[in-house]
């Protein structure tokens, strides 16, 4: 499954936003319009659908919902996530899952959120198969702190919407954190590398091999002193990736994760999500720590996983290197711009001055990082040090 | 106010296209800075053309070596039948000259005696008039960085200028002169000693006048 399309209202920095999502899919804008946030609002779908997880613990890990509510907000006081789904980029629209929440507590009473509006509108049937609200039957303030989405048996008959959502993957290597791995103890879910080592100790070692493989023909050009990547256990029993460093000796020297330069972490970490992930993959701003030379390689690569593994990709990116690929479509990029009501989105093929310096035979690159470079950033030769 | 893309090739000549928008076209409001990455202007053009159908293009680009400024220019636009509203505009023989042809304002920001800035002359430029630009020896980037900043009384100016190399320019180059452009720079005192700005100024007045 995919998502075809976008809906949030009083999200983080979103009062309303509503986006058509291509099967790659780009998201650009300054430094603080939302982009990271953009993708919170699916890694939110993915907290609330995974073992373990649920609407309380999703709004929790958020810091509550006051972190979550857009400070924009207005009359409307809820939050709310509305997705629509298909199966394949060609194919038609199939599911729209809606989600909206509102806090109560406080006081004396704790702070929780309570289901606004949930549903699950079966499109091919036009049928709701779930519509709740407060003033459901059988619904009390109980109830509705859980939403049907997180339960397995309120789930059933719609559990391809639920998998997908619990599929997300999302990874986004802090090179710092996969070196010093092993003197961490394993937290119960990390996106920075953290568990990197323990996750990849988990995986078959067929399909490890695999994956190890395919990320070491990519180290061959993008980092060609290294080669041999495996994946080995040391005497303590801890997990540690390995590889040849090639030099003026023949048979070259052995380093670990430890010595990997942060770029060559970074790249791994990216490949592996691409790689190992089972669903729609989350990429943020791929191009930290890589040669312009690498990245500017990463849109056809990620193009050729899709072509194999048909899986969806958000990239959130401020690369000229990644922008100026010509294969990118004006329905691929997503445009974030802040105005007084918070971050405006659009998808570019909307935004008729980009697509004027499209139509002109300018890259993608050109058409929008004007765009989302901030009017007054030359005024930085104004300040005044002291 | 009409929406008009600038493109230059580097944060000075953008600077100066800003600052002369600001004083002699206050109809024209920018909607982007192009290209997103400088210094590839010249491998552009047709699409600058292109874009300059639907909004003005104000491009603002230096001398090349050995030519004049209408080679320059006819050579940018060889083959392509110029929109009406690409406005393109060659500096002689550089942005930095326009800024030195201010003669009071500059020698003042850089703290040194008016005598020791250089000094326009008529010019051979190809046609039939002599056209006036300042006489500098070297092209003017490199004069600023490698002679004249040396002359300056400002000591931290003078390390924010002077190369530190053979080539380069000052580590705080930008830093220095936009400031200068945005707050001191006078084109009005400049254009009477450079005609390829007195017709930058002539062409964003006539721009501004269309969509007034």
């Amino acid at each position: 499954m995919i998502i075809s399309k976008i809906e949030l209202h009083n999200w983080k920095n979103f009062q309303e936003c509503s986006v058509d999502i291509a099967e790659r899919c780009f998201i650009v804008g300054a430094n603080a319009t939302g982009k990271s946030n953009f993708l919170d609002a699916l890694r939110f779908l993915k907290d609330k659908a995974k073992k373990g997880g649920g609407l309380q613990t999703a709004v929790d890990a958020r810091g509550g919902i006051k972190k979550i509510r857009c400070l924009s907000a207005r009359k409307r006081t809820d939050i709310e996530i509305k997705v629509t789904l298909k199966e394949s980029p060609d194919g038609q629209d199939k599911w729209i899952y809606s989600l909206s929440f509102k806090h109560i507590g406080g006081g004396i009473r704790p702070n929780e959120v309570i289901v606004n509006n949930e549903s699950v509108f079966l499109i091919p049937q036009n049928e709701y198969l779930v519509n709740r609200t407060e003033r459901s039957e059988n619904e009390t303030e109980d109830t509705l702190k859980y939403t049907h989405l997180e339960q397995a048996v309120t789930s059933q008959k719609f559990l391809e919407v639920r998998s997908t959502f619990a599929e997300i993957e999302y990874l986004n290597i802090i090179p710092q954190l996969v070196r010093e791995s092993n003197s961490n103890p394993i937290v119960k879910e990390d996106y920075f590398g953290r568990n990197f080592l323990a996750d990849m100790a988990k995986l078959n070692e067929n399909t490890r091999n695999k994956y190890l493989q395919s990320i070491n023909d990519v180290l061959r050009c993008a980092v060609p002193q290294l080669d041999n990547l495996s994946f080995t256990k040391d005497g303590n029993g801890l997990y540690h990736l390995e590889a040849k460093y090639i030099h003026w000796r023949a048979q070259g020297s052995k380093q670990t994760e430890a010595q990997f330069s942060d770029g060559t972490l970074r790249l791994i970490g990216i490949l592996f999500a691409i790689l190992a992930g089972k669903g729609i993959t989350l990429l943020e701003e791929p191009e930290i720590n890589l040669h312009q030379g690498v990245v500017a390689q990463l849109p056809e690569f990620i193009a050729r996983m899709q072509r194999y593994k048909k899986r969806q990709v958000f990239i959130t990116t401020h690369s000229y290197d990644i922008l100026a690929n010509e294969g990118i479509d004006e329905k691929e990029v997503i445009l974030l711009q802040n105005n007084a009501e918070g971050t405006i989105a659009q998808v570019i093929a909307d935004v008729k001055n980009a697509k004027d310096v499209l139509d002109a035979g300018f890259t993608m690159a050109d058409a929008v990082l004007p765009l989302t470079k901030p009017g007054n950033v030359h005024n930085m030769a104004n300040i005044t040090i002291n | 106010m009409k929406k008009v893309y600038i493109v230059g090739e580097d944060d000075v000549t953008k600077a100066i296209i800003r600052k002369i928008m600001g004083k002699y076209a206050p109809a024209l409001e920018i909607q982007a800075e192009l290209p997103a990455r400088g210094s590839e202007i010249k491998h552009k053009i047709p699409e600058f053309n292109a874009l300059a159908a639907t909004a003005p293009v104000i491009l603002l680009t230096d001398l090349d070596t050995d030519d004049c400024a209408p080679v320059t220019k006819s050579r940018l636009i060889e083959g392509l039948r110029r929109q009406d509203d690409f406005i393109i505009n060659i500096a002689v023989d550089e942005a930095e000259a326009w800024l030195m042809a201010d003669r009071v304002n500059f020698a003042r920001f850089l703290g040194i005696d008016i005598e020791k800035m250089p000094v326009s002359c008529p010019q051979k430029q190809g046609g039939m008039k002599a056209l006036t630009e300042m006489q500098i020896a070297t092209k003017a980037s490199f004069y600023l960085t490698h002679s004249l900043i040396l002359e300056s009384t400002k000591a931290d100016l003078k390390e924010q200028i002077k190369s530190h190399g053979r080539k380069c320019k000052g580590k705080e180059y930008n830093t220095a002169l936009l400031p200068f452009i945005a707050n001191q720079w006078n084109p009005e005192n400049a254009k009477s000693n450079s005609d390829s700005l007195h017709r930058m100024i002539s062409r964003l007045q006539a721009l501004n006048a269309k969509y007034s």
